[in-house]
């Protein structure tokens, strides 16, 4: 496969919500009020309770490992989280390539929810498996 | 209204083996969190930190078992029925219950669980009653869940009771 | 309301190694769980979940995504490096950098994870040892949609038992 700045990767996708954010919680042991309690996150400001950044990281990186390939390397990654994950969001993982230098490739990765509005967006290297 | 729940499928299931699940190994790991979790927020007793031996309440199919199998005549098993009690399989009337609740657990113990240790699980059919309560006829449903290690040696057996209505 | 939560003993604490962590073997049910729950509810990747299929590919071995925290829920030694550092008992309280450096804290009521930066080395795999170095980093604030945000850096470098790096992150933490 030649890859080429633009070219965009397969996406991850899920449908966010507390089935998801207790089983991150109970493998991280991320039980913080905000992520399980609504009026803990209404009042840090988020409307109610919102799944975990670590969660989102977790999706970028799935997203990034299936394209990669087994023999591929994930070298670094970069997000910032910029918008909360709320009940009920479809969450997309996606990313765009932006440089190609020797086997090393640079892109953009961001987790969106359904109307195009980004979560977390950052930026990664990787090395494509052979 | 319903008269009865209890046809002769029903009793005569008694006893009728239905799954068999066969755990992953147990970890230190899945030890220590689980005792960590059912502690908190103090800490969990040192023989558990330091994995001698499982809680007796240990599940060592939570998040899922190695392998399942129905043991169920019509019954594939490629869907882990809960409780592991197929009652279509077993041909138990279509019932329709507003609601279900669980009724409690009986548990009886046999060797400790360890690091290590591979567990299956039987299950079966116990005994169905039926009472008559304040939201009508309730249905009492049994199901047994039989624990061994890899030694043969009976690790817990269990009786779960239901109750719809 | 405060002009800045930023003071002058947080400043000098910039840089400073506050506590190291070693991990229990990372065992193949705590890389087995961790796949499920990212990946839930799709079935994880066998790589992750079936130590033969794991043999066969490059690592040989079981290894955990690399995202996987061996660190959660307990840690096999803690050991803080600052006399006068204190721990906190609750995981949860947003001056927990601080009391680590043994200096008062904003105390702030709130805090978000602002983003992290990860660069990988070598994979964790099963029976793998992690030692993690934990650093305080540069302390920033600005005005935001809730009030004066103050961001903080914790730095943290992960070798394993062979004493290869595994991972280096730099994590914002923006508390209000």
């Amino acid at each position: 496969m030649t890859v080429k700045v633009g070219d965009e990767l397969p996406t991850f996708t899920r449908e966010t919500g507390f089935a998801n954010w207790n089983r991150y919680a109970a493998v991280n042991d991320e039980f913080v009020p905000i992520h399980m309690d609504d009026a803990a996150g209404e009042a840090a400001g988020n409307g109610g309770a919102f799944g975990m950044g670590n969660l989102q990281w977790a999706y970028l990186h799935n997203m990034l490992r299936s394209w990669v390939g087994e023999n591929g390397e994930i070298l670094s990654i970069e997000v910032q989280f910029r918008s909360p994950n709320v009940k009920g969001q479809t969450v997309t993982a996606k990313g765009v390539v932006t440089a190609v230098d020797g086997d090393v490739i640079s892109l953009d990765v961001w987790t969106e929810q359904q109307e195009g509005t980004k979560l977390a967006p950052g930026s990664a290297k990787v090395k494509m498996g052979k | 209204m319903t008269e009865t729940y209890l046809n002769d499928t029903v009793i005569n299931a008694n006893g009728t083996l239905c799954s068999r699940s066969v755990s992953y190994p147990i970890e230190a790991s899945a030890i220590r969190k689980w005792a960590m979790a059912v502690y908190w927020p103090e800490p969990a007793p040192e023989t558990f930190m330091n994995a001698e031996y499982a809680p007796e309440d240990f599940d060592a199919f939570a998040w899922g078992p190695a392998s399942y199998e129905s043991l169920l005549e019509g019954d594939d098993g490629r869907v882990m029925v809960r409780h592991g009690i197929n009652e279509r399989a077993l041909g138990f009337p279509d019932w329709k219950f507003r609601a279900g609740l669980n009724g409690g657990m009986n548990c009886t113990y046999g060797v400790r669980m360890h690091v290590g240790d591979v567990i299956t699980d039987v299950k079966s059919v116990g005994e169905y009653t039926e009472r008559q309560g304040r939201m009508g006829l309730m249905l009492i449903t049994q199901s047994i869940s039989t624990w061994t290690n890899q030694n043969g040696e009976l690790v817990k057996r269990t009786i779960n009771s239901g109750i719809r209505y | 309301m405060a002009d800045s939560n930023i003071s002058e003993a947080m400043k000098a604490a910039v840089g400073t190694e506050t506590s190291r962590s070693t991990s229990y073997p990372i065992s193949e049910s705590d890389i087995r769980k961790w796949a499920m729950a990212v990946y839930w509810p799709e079935k994880a990747p066998a790589v992750f979940t079936d130590p033969a299929a794991a043999s066969k590919t490059v690592h040989g071995r079981l290894v955990a995504p690399e995202e996987f925290n061996p660190f959660a829920w307990s840690a096999a030694s803690n050991e803080l490096l600052l006399k006068g550092g204190a721990s906190s008992r609750d995981g949860n309280n947003p001056d927990n950098s601080e009391l680590a450096l043994g200096i008062p804290g904003p105390g702030l009521k709130f805090m978000l994870n602002g983003g992290m930066i990860c660069e990988y080395g070598v994979r964790m795999g099963v029976g793998d040892v992690i030692t993690s170095t934990n650093s305080i980093g540069e302390y920033s604030e600005r005005e935001g949609r809730l009030g004066l945000m103050l961001f903080s850096r914790g730095v943290s470098t992960w070798v394993n038992q062979n004493g290869e790096m595994v991972k280096r992150t730099s994590s914002t933490l923006i508390r209000y």
